[in-house]
């Protein structure tokens, strides 16, 4: 294997003569750092069929090179790698390469277009086997040979039919390898770093809320939820989790998807000559009996574990991850060595706060006589003062609270990305005992009036705010309670009492009216 | 088997394999007809090829196939040169043979089949005719029409011959007059798709020091379907040819509104030059593979200067319910008094900052034009966690001014047959609206946010606006923009207001 292996790397050296070949089977230490995936918004869950984010990979692998100019192929990186941020230290880089022509039935295919190949038949019945030789006149995907006989459509005959090559094609790889090729250096044992993007990672952040039978406090639990739905495994690795938004471009890899060597179109799909009967209508196209491992083969398998290793692991320990600042986003750093398993979930804490103030609020949007539905938030200035004062990053939020002793879900809702010293609202849920009406109280030439009755059908009192927004052309005065203005807009917050209501005035006026 | 090999040789150290000059089997993937290839790449995918071949050409009328030309070529660019020859025709033949061609061509033809029997194994052999090939075969064997495969058993169809323009792959054949016979080079030269390239660059920053390290890569990408052996190659930095009529915006241009300072240069770059265009070769030959990526390295640089900025652009009367993060901008330049000191051809710039451990870690990315030396670049690489903005409209009100306008004007005829003029002018009526822009920071250091609110021109009709007061003087970008220069302290905040008189 290990031969065989090297006779491939070849390929790369061919070009330029007397280049040895290095290879780099596995990394020694690796570190994997998750980026959320930027236009996924806080109310967005993962999608763990199709993830979107993506890591920065740093992975040291020990390396003996000889003297002069050599290769140095790098395997087992994963398979999601963007090659063109690929960043190789520790040693002279002249040139990186990305092959995708990878050992498979169309790589042979192709590579023997035009070549001498064996054709073994066997005797559905005897059991005979019989060898001939032919050559390929065409493509891949249109499989004729010439043999002494004349041409044949291999495939199209239905027979016990396969062809025998005599070997592996020079530029062919068993899996789609990062190679470098180094400037002269003077050999030795050398520690080289390969720093990369890779493509199909992801994470948010989730907190479970408990809060106090008087609403007043909660203890916030927050994870750090990461997935990756790469084929390679990444074992004790050092694992980051990157906060913020990041710029990124949209990712030209056309060459990729186009490809006939990508993993949607490399599997051989052979064009008969029309097959119908009179007795069926059989599709044209056939797949080729697979008579080579492609590289699709252990990936397959990988995805057949999946379904185990999709179950979500929730590390034991509380240990909880730390936080620092990296520029402009947030960093978090797993306390201790991780595995990030290939298509896995994985949950680490990074927040354990107990007792976190806030107040719970009723709250309607009102804009002259149009008002929102009542909905029950949460409010908690992110400070130290009120026992929090973190930086949030944007994920989903459950709420629990304990109810005559069974602990029950009382809402969801989802957080943006918040910094400290910021006012955060958890809006969970809709009050369907705290009500809201608007009456009509009159008009004149430049203004309506209205009266907003807010009722309280709970056994408890509750405070309840109106939030009054102004459109460009009206705005709304003369309350006829005490309100406060708050970030361009009104508010009117009040205490109901019991099964009971309140009621403001207000009058909505054009501004083009002059008042 | 390879694991057990490793530990053998004791320690994960992988092994060099000194294969070099290994013995050449005689395996498809390194012969070539291409002879002395040079390409040049652009960057609009789009590549020239120039190719010499030694051949023999015999004396008189000959047709020439040349394989291995890229599978992706523009034939009609295809020209042929060398001595002692003339040429009579180019034919290019994409009518690829498949078995339905082939099925095809034979209708008329007399095929043979050769059948299995299943129960003894027993192979017969018979000659058909093939009568058409219509969604099945019809085939007459003897006196008898059948289809083709209508039992569903295997059968053997071989076919005597090939028709001769059916090829397995796209061929280029020339037809050449020659004067004499013999072995000369000749120069093949065309155009193809499926060859370019792109800047890829990646920069380390260094906040404290105000600086980055930048090491530019080309890349490269062939998804021509051909292999190119030890080519000669040269990347042009520009789009040649293939002018594109209208107000078309090329692949680099990034829509909306820029960052701050940016501003092309005029420093001519250390690079050769073809008219307008720089050139990257690439040192010594190369083979660009088939579905291959390919970097070479062309631009380091240690210790660049540049600086790390915040803005946040806001449209006219935009309000927000939540703070908004301001960008992250990231400014340099170019020029060589700051380190860069070259041309930098359109790609895309990485930007890395190491964390508190000292390991490096991605910041963002956004894409540059081709960028002509001297130039100041500001590049958006994401959003800041800690400093956010929130704009609103605190207040709207419609005032008048001590500015009258003249509205109206009449000419009137009196009775007695005199005329006369008559104006009527109103005072002018503004719309006042406050505008408050609350920057904070949540950072251990103070920051300055640069504020621009645009919109301040939006309509021919909409000419006089006018700025009443502000509480950061703010300076006016274009008709368009003002800036204002926000300084918030660590872990504070800073409110502007700013008021706005507006004609609707």
């Amino acid at each position: 294997m290990r031969h065989w292996l090297a006779l491939i790397g070849m390929v790369i050296a061919a070009p330029v003569a007397a280049q040895t070949i290095v290879i780099s089977d596995a990394p020694k230490t690796v570190s994997v750092s998750l980026y959320r995936n930027p236009d996924r918004g806080e109310n967005d869950a993962i999608d763990l069929e199709y993830l979107q984010g993506f890591a920065l990979i740093s992975e040291t692998r020990e390396v003996d090179l000889p003297p002069g100019k050599v290769v140095i192929r790098f395997e087992g990186v994963a398979s999601g790698i963007q090659p063109e941020t690929a960043i190789v230290t520790g040693t002279d880089v002249a040139e990186k390469n990305r092959d995708r022509m990878l050992l498979s039935q169309r790589g042979l295919l192709d590579a023997f277009t035009g070549q001498r190949v064996t054709i073994k038949r066997t005797n559905p019945k005897t059991g005979k086997v019989t060898e001939e030789n032919g050559t390929i006149r065409s493509g891949s995907d249109r499989l004729i040979l010439q043999t002494k006989d004349g041409f044949e459509a291999l495939y199209c005959n239905y027979q016990n039919e396969t062809l025998l090559y005599p070997g592996v094609p020079k530029g062919l790889t068993a899996k789609p390898t990062l190679s470098v090729t180094t400037r002269d250096q003077p050999g030795g044992k050398q520690t080289v770093t390969l720093t990369y993007l890779a493509s199909k990672f992801d994470w948010q952040a989730n907190y479970v809320g408990e809060l106090a039978p008087d609403a007043k406090s909660m203890n916030l639990i927050a994870w750090l939820t990461m997935a990756s739905g790469d084929d390679t495994s990444f074992e004790s690795a050092s694992a980051y989790a990157i906060a913020g938004k990041l710029e990124r471009q949209e990712r030209d890899n056309s060459e990729d998807e186009n490809s006939e060597y990508s993993a949607d179109n490399i599997e051989v799909y052979f064009s008969c000559w029309p097959y119908g009967t009179t007795t069926s209508n059989l599709s044209q196209e056939v797949p080729v009996p697979v008579n080579v491992q492609t590289l699709s083969a252990p990936v397959m398998m990988k995805m057949d574990m999946m379904e185990d290793a999709e179950a979500i692991i929730v590390t034991a320990s509380r240990r909880v991850a730390e936080q620092e600042d990296l520029g402009d986003l947030k960093l978090y750093r797993i306390p201790f060595p991780v595995t990030v398993a290939a298509r896995a979930q994985k949950q680490v804490a990074f927040l354990d706060k107990q007792s976190v103030q806030g107040e719970m609020i009723y709250r309607s949007k009102v804009s002259g006589n149009n008002f929102g539905n009542v909905e029950m938030l949460f409010r908690v200035q992110n400070k130290k003062e009120s026992g929090l004062g973190e930086a949030l990053p944007a994920g989903k939020i459950a709420f629990f609270q304990s109810s005559a002793g069974r602990r029950m879900l009382v809402g969801e809702s989802n957080v943006a990305d918040k910094a400290v010293g910021e006012e955060v609202e958890f809006s969970f849920a809709q009050a369907s005992n705290v009500s809201v009406d608007i009456e009509d109280t009159g008009s004149d030439k430049k203004s309506d009036s209205y009266a907003l009755t807010v009722s309280n059908a709970n056994p408890f009192p509750i405070t309840f705010e109106a939030e009054f927004g102004s459109d460009d052309y009206t705005r709304h005065n003369k309350f006829t309670g005490k309100t406060i203005r708050k970030k361009g807009k009104t508010i009117w917050s009040v205490i109901v009492d019991p099964n009971s209501d309140k009621t403001l005035g207000y009058r909505e006026t054009r501004i083009e009216a002059n008042d | 088997m390879r694991k057990l090999m490793l530990l053998g040789l004791g320690s994960a150290v992988a092994l060099p394999l000194m294969l070099s000059a290994l013995a050449a089997q005689s395996l498809p993937g390194e012969e070539t007809a291409q002879g002395d290839v040079s390409v040049t790449i652009y960057n609009n995918n789009l590549a020239l090829v120039q190719d010499i071949r030694q051949m023999n050409l015999p004396a008189g009328t000959t047709r020439q196939e040349f394989p291995d030309v890229s599978a992706s070529i523009r034939p009609e660019t295809v020209s042929l040169t060398g001595a002692d020859f003339g040429i009579a025709e180019q034919n290019f033949d994409y009518d690829l043979l498949s078995p339905g061609k082939l099925m095809e061509k034979a209708v008329g033809q007399t095929v043979t089949l050769l059948r299995t029997n299943t129960a003894t194994g027993a192979e017969t052999r018979e000659r058909a005719k093939v009568l058409s090939a219509n969604g099945g075969v019809v085939i007459q064997v003897g006196d008898r029409i059948e289809v083709l495969r209508d039992d569903g058993l295997p059968v053997r169809v071989i076919f005597d011959k090939v028709p001769p323009n059916l090829r397995a792959k796209p061929t280029l054949s020339v037809t050449v007059d020659s004067s004499r016979t013999g072995v000369r080079p000749l120069t093949l030269s065309y155009l193809t798709t499926g060859l370019g390239w792109r800047a890829d660059y990646v920069s380390l920053f260094d906040e404290k020091a105000g600086t980055i390290n930048m090491q530019g890569w080309i890349t490269l990408t062939n998804s021509t379907g051909t292999t190119f052996s030890a080519a000669e190659t040269l990347l042009v930095a520009g789009e040649v040819g293939q002018v594109q009529q209208g107000y078309g915006r090329n692949q680099y241009d990034r829509g909306g509104p820029q960052p701050m300072g940016n501003k092309m240069g005029t420093e001519t770059g250390s690079r050769e030059q073809l008219g307008d265009f720089y050139l990257y070769p690439i040192k010594g030959r190369t083979t660009i593979a088939n579905a291959q990526t390919k970097q070479v390295s062309f631009l380091d640089v240690i210790g660049a200067k540049a600086e790390k900025a915040y803005e946040y652009r806001n449209g006219w009367m935009g309000a927000q319910d939540n703070a908004q993060s301001a960008a992250t901008v990231l400014r340099f330049s170019n020029a060589r008094k700051d380190g860069i000191g070259d041309a930098m051809p359109a790609g895309t710039v990485r930007v890395y900052m190491k964390d508190a451990r000292g390991q490096a870690q991605f910041i963002g990315e956004n894409a540059i034009g081709h960028t002509p030396g001297g130039s100041n670049l500001a590049l958006k690489t994401g959003e800041a966690f800690d400093v956010k903005i929130q704009p609103f409209v605190e207040k709207r009100e419609v005032i008048k001014s001590d500015e009258w306008e003249r509205s109206v004007r009449y000419r009137i005829t009196k009775s007695n047959g005199k005329t006369e003029t008559v104006t009527v002018d109103t005072q002018k009526e503004f719309w006042r609206t406050t505008m408050k822009y609350v920057v904070t920071n949540a950072k251990s250091s103070a920051v300055s946010v640069d504020v621009i609110q645009s919109g301040l021109n939006r309509y021919w009709y909409w000419p006089d606006d006018r700025v009443v007061s502000e509480t950061i003087v703010g300076e006016q970008l274009n008709a368009n923009e003002r800036h204002w220069k926000v300084p918030v302290p660590a872990n504070g905040e800073t409110t502007l207001t700013v008021v706005f008189d507006t004609r609707y």
